[in-house]
């Protein structure tokens, strides 16, 4: 994405004058998005409320991350208002329900690197969406299989295994 | 490469439907950590199957009621910080088709948690035994409701007497209550005193009734909810 050239993150753009402000991935990476947008971020809005200049620093998300976040976000800010029961609004939900589908066909690396991003940013419909996509990966796996998916090791000892199968009886019959 | 924080993992994990909720417990130590800490499976379980409670015991019904449970969701013998949960099954029902229809409660008493079945006209009750930690129903009582709903009926016309103002009580019922001291001393205080219901009580209440049929006298209304079970 284009370098801002904005002083405090704000400036013109397209055809109509609309606020954006500068976001700074921990790599570098700045990214110049519609206010509205960035907003959907609780983080960056806190921060656009209290000020500063050369862009919002966001350390703990790099470039790759935040440019999946910021399309999610824009895709959402764009949603008008919506008007019930019009076909129009109905037709944008179905939109944005494929459109969110989309994005989740990643990796489950990238997958967990949106969690912590989304939650890192306070994005509560990115969080839900990403926490959703991962919980119905886990949901019909077993134990085994759920280790090999995160690259996790049983550390539980046989003392321990016995007393979970014994919790689980009531719950597996 | 994967892991999630704790707290963002907790946000996955409640996401995920009790039995495979149950699954991830047994991932890792930190996943059964991420689930217990937030106490996630016990209530993905219960809502939909939750019949009673008592004493931070609760009990729930799997499968339509078919298998009942007893869930002890801290154990008491530990501290509630270790956030352990047990399940214990409920004694056996004669038959999975007649369970369906029967009505359980939970309750405690002095002598511990019970748990209670109403079957057509069947009233039985067990006692949790929670001796040497093991926990074990023992069944204290088989009893018959068509019995009790002849009683019943000559219990009405004792209810009706229930309601009866506060009386002062003789000396005569003092003495069928089981052997107040009769000296001259105590009998002044006691006509002084109102005492409730004294000299209305069934016959049978001190004598030879058991001590269900005690339990029904000071609750009416719970008669009144046992006999509706029978259609």
């Amino acid at each position: 994405m284009a370098a801002a050239d904005s002083c405090d993150g704000i400036s013109t753009s397209g055809g109509g004058w609309e606020k954006t402000v500068t976001l700074v991935s921990s790599d570098d990476a700045r990214f110049e998005v519609r206010e509205a947008a960035a907003s959907l971020s609780q983080t960056v809005r806190r921060m656009i409320r209290a000020g500063g200049d050369g862009g919002i620093p966001l350390p703990k998300v790099d470039a790759r991350t935040l440019s999946t976040v910021l399309e999610y976000c824009n895709k959402h800010a764009a949603v008008p208002a919506p008007a019930p029961e019009s076909s129009s609004a109905e037709a944008a939900a179905v939109d944005l329900e494929w459109f969110d589908k989309e994005l989740m066909h990643v990796d489950l690396a990238t997958l967990c690197s949106l969690i912590r991003a989304a939650d890192y940013l306070e994005v509560a419909g990115l969080l839900d969406l990403t926490c959703k996509t991962v919980a119905d990966m886990i949901k019909s796996k077993t134990a085994e299989e759920i280790r090999q998916m995160f690259g996790i090791q049983n550390d539980f000892t046989p003392e321990e295994e016995e007393q979970l199968s014994r919790e689980n009886a009531g719950v597996f019959e | 490469m994967d892991r999630l924080p704790e707290d963002v993992l907790g946000e996955v994990l409640r996401r995920i439907p009790p039995h495979s909720l149950a699954v991830c417990r047994c991932v890792c130590s930190a996943w059964r950590a991420a689930v217990d800490i937030r106490r996630l499976l016990l209530p993905h379980v219960l809502p939909h199957s939750v019949l009673d409670h008592c004493n931070g015991l609760i009990l729930f019904g799997y499968d339509h009621r078919r298998n009942l449970y007893v869930c002890n969701p801290a154990t008491r013998r530990l501290p509630l910080l270790d956030n352990k949960y047990q399940v214990i099954k409920t004694p056996p029902t004669t038959n999975i088709e007649e369970s369906k229809h029967i009505n359980p409660y939970l309750g405690r008493s002095e002598n511990g948690v019970h748990y209670a079945t109403v079957k057509k006209r069947e009233l039985q009750v067990w006692a949790l035994d929670e001796s040497g930690g093991h926990k074990e129903w023992e069944l204290k009582y088989h009893v018959n409701l068509d019995v009790l709903t002849c009683q019943i009926q000559s219990l009405r016309c004792y209810l009706e007497q229930l309601n009866r103002p506060w009386t002062i009580s003789d000396s005569d019922d003092e003495d069928e209550m089981g052997g107040l001291e009769a000296d001259s001393d105590d009998e002044d205080v006691e006509e002084d005193q109102p005492v409730k219901n004294g000299s209305i009580r069934p016959n049978g209440y001190y004598g030879s009734t058991t001590s269900l049929y005690e339990s029904f006298i000071y609750t009416p209304c719970l008669v009144d909810s046992l006999t509706e079970n029978d259609h």
